[in-house]
């Protein structure tokens, strides 16, 4: 089991502070990365792949600097980044023959491996395609298998989901939590449904900071009495909408079933219902940054 | 119980029983050898640069390869068509700086594109890859510059010193180029500046070359300091570039 450790880590570029000086340990688990675009995920995540250098601080691995570790931190790495390249020439089987043999695969184990990952991510039959004639979702695919193929120990995957249909989203979800049982697996999106029930310890990123951390469980008990359903005419739904969060709109006949995040109550009638992990996300990005009034 | 005596106890415990250091060392050894043999069997440097090169896009190679020949045969044809010995030298020149931006800009096509940071996180990094490269090519590089100055030498009677300093110093000073390109961090618009400043350098060296006694004896002086200045620009050069590639932002393309 490993050990992955930052200390008061942070990336400035110029003026811009990506990452604020962030504490944290990981441990063997599904890690769930929150946050909105531009909330400073993918600079972690690169941070922690050791692709990028922290400009204060320091990550370390069983307590040795990673930078220091070299080639035998990268060895127990598997990572996806965000917008991965490919030669579009390259057909699937060739494109993991190349990646195997950068993480120093030999043949005999590199050739098993990626029969089975190509098997895994039902991408068997089409191993002998060009990567162009891919879709999103295949690509995709074809990135989590390259990430897996020298059984990461820590694996990094930045919006693994992105692209997949809903059927790959679930069986994903699969992979990714029988993953996460022996080795650390950290994982950035900002979909919340991605994460909702695999992670064991869901990350809320917002402006280079993680502003909360614990179990799905723990993230949604905060905002318990902030989440409420009511049901309004439209022009009211309108004035509600840029007035509070809401996290859910439904036509129900001529009115509509508002689902608002709030920490007071925000209309006559409003009640009090469970909160959810989408509704806690909203609730700490949102209103306990101040961007929006939290009453009416 | 606090916890220095707990410690205590431990260490007066572990002194009343008797260690074998022998049957400790066997025991290790054991136990690193079962952990070896469970670790994922890992390729020689050699092996994973031979696999890498295998596997990998050769189409840049193969551009690479042939504007090489298509030097070898020009220079070679154009004996035959009555250039004088400055031409035949200037002519070189030009050839020199285009194969310094053609082996650099491989690079650019092959680990600056979008797998860089992908290629950042394997075994073996981007930035061992780009300096496996750069030695391969620079010793390419160097033997077909060897083969032009012996070529200049043997059939046109230039010293060798005299031609060493006319073909090495605008490749050295395409490399600057070249390598100063690859650090702008300007993805996608890479390919354009290689041809830009190939274009804009080559017309340099012909302008340099058709100085009038700029390729005399005299003035090899002047070719001793360009030389000695941009192989020192060099060096501080490919410093930067790698200083570059260990912060990650040049790899990385959003």
């Amino acid at each position: 089991m490993h050990e992955l450790k930052l200390v008061d880590v942070q990336k400035k570029y110029k003026d811009k502070e990506a990452v604020r000086k962030i504490n944290d340990t990981f441990t063997n688990g599904v890690y769930g990365l929150l946050g909105e675009n531009g909330a400073g995920k993918t600079t972690l995540m690169r941070l922690l792949c050791g692709v990028l250098q922290p400009t204060g601080g320091n990550i370390y691995c069983d307590n040795i600097e990673i930078e220091s570790m070299g080639a035998e931190y990268r060895k127990l790495l598997g990572y996806l980044p965000q917008d991965f390249g490919y030669y579009g020439d390259f057909t699937a089987e060739r494109f993991l023959r190349y990646m195997a043999a950068l993480k120093a695969l030999p043949k005999e184990y590199a050739d098993s491996r990626i029969d089975e990952l190509l098997d895994m991510v039902e991408l068997k039959n089409v191993k002998k395609k060009k990567l162009k004639t891919f879709s999103g979702g295949m690509i995709r695919r074809i990135g989590i298998a390259q990430a897996l193929l020298n059984h990461p120990e820590i694996l990094v995957l930045d919006e693994p989901t992105a692209g997949l249909d809903p059927k790959e989203r679930v069986r994903f979800r699969n992979v990714i939590s029988s993953l996460g049982k022996n080795r650390i697996v950290l994982l950035s999106t900002h979909i919340v449904s991605d994460i909702d029930y695999i992670a064991d310890c869901i990350l809320i990123m917002k402006n280079g900071e993680i502003i909360q951390k614990g179990t799905e469980k723990e993230i949604t008990e905060k905002v318990e009495g902030h989440v409420w359903k009511c049901v309004v005419s439209e022009k009211e739904a309108g004035r509600i909408n840029s007035n509070f969060i809401v996290s859910n709109m439904r036509s129900s006949g001529e009115d509509v079933e508002l689902r608002i995040v709030s920490e007071g109550q925000p209309v006559v009638g409003a009640e009090n219902v469970e909160s959810t992990l989408e509704d806690a996300y909203l609730y700490h990005t949102q209103i306990a940054g101040g961007e929006k009034n939290a009453t009416l | 119980m606090r916890n220095s005596e707990i410690k205590n106890l431990f260490t007066k415990a572990d002194e009343q029983v008797h260690v074998d250091e022998m049957r400790k060392q066997k025991a290790y050894h054991a136990m690193m050898k079962e952990m070896e043999k469970q670790r994922i069997p890992m390729m020689s440097t050699k092996n994973i640069l031979f696999h890498q090169f295998w596997y990998m896009d050769k189409l840049f190679f193969a551009v690479y390869g042939v504007l090489i020949c298509l030097g070898i045969i020009f220079i070679s044809a154009l004996q035959y068509t009555g250039v004088n010995q400055n031409e035949m030298i200037t002519v070189c020149m030009v050839g020199a700086g285009i194969l310094s931006i053609t082996s650099i800009s491989v690079i650019d096509k092959l680990f600056f594109g979008k797998m860089a940071e992908l290629g950042e996180s394997c075994c073996f990094n981007t930035k061992q890859c780009v300096a496996a490269w750069l030695v391969l090519s620079g010793m390419i590089n160097v033997m077909m510059l060897f083969l032009i100055a012996g070529y200049l030498n043997y059939h046109w009677k230039v010293g060798l010193v005299q031609v060493g300093l006319y073909i090495l110093t605008p490749y050295l000073v395409s490399s600057i180029t070249s390598l100063e390109i690859l650090s702008m961090e300007k993805k996608g618009k890479n390919s354009v500046l290689f041809g830009m400043s190939a274009i804009f350098l080559s017309i340099s060296y012909v302008i340099i070359g058709s100085i009038p006694g700029v390729l005399f004896t005299a003035a090899l002086w002047i070719w001793g300091a360009a030389f000695l200045l941009s192989g020192l620009l060099l060096v501080m050069q490919i410093k930067k570039l790698f200083n570059k590639m260990e912060k990650g932002e040049v790899l990385c393309m959003n």
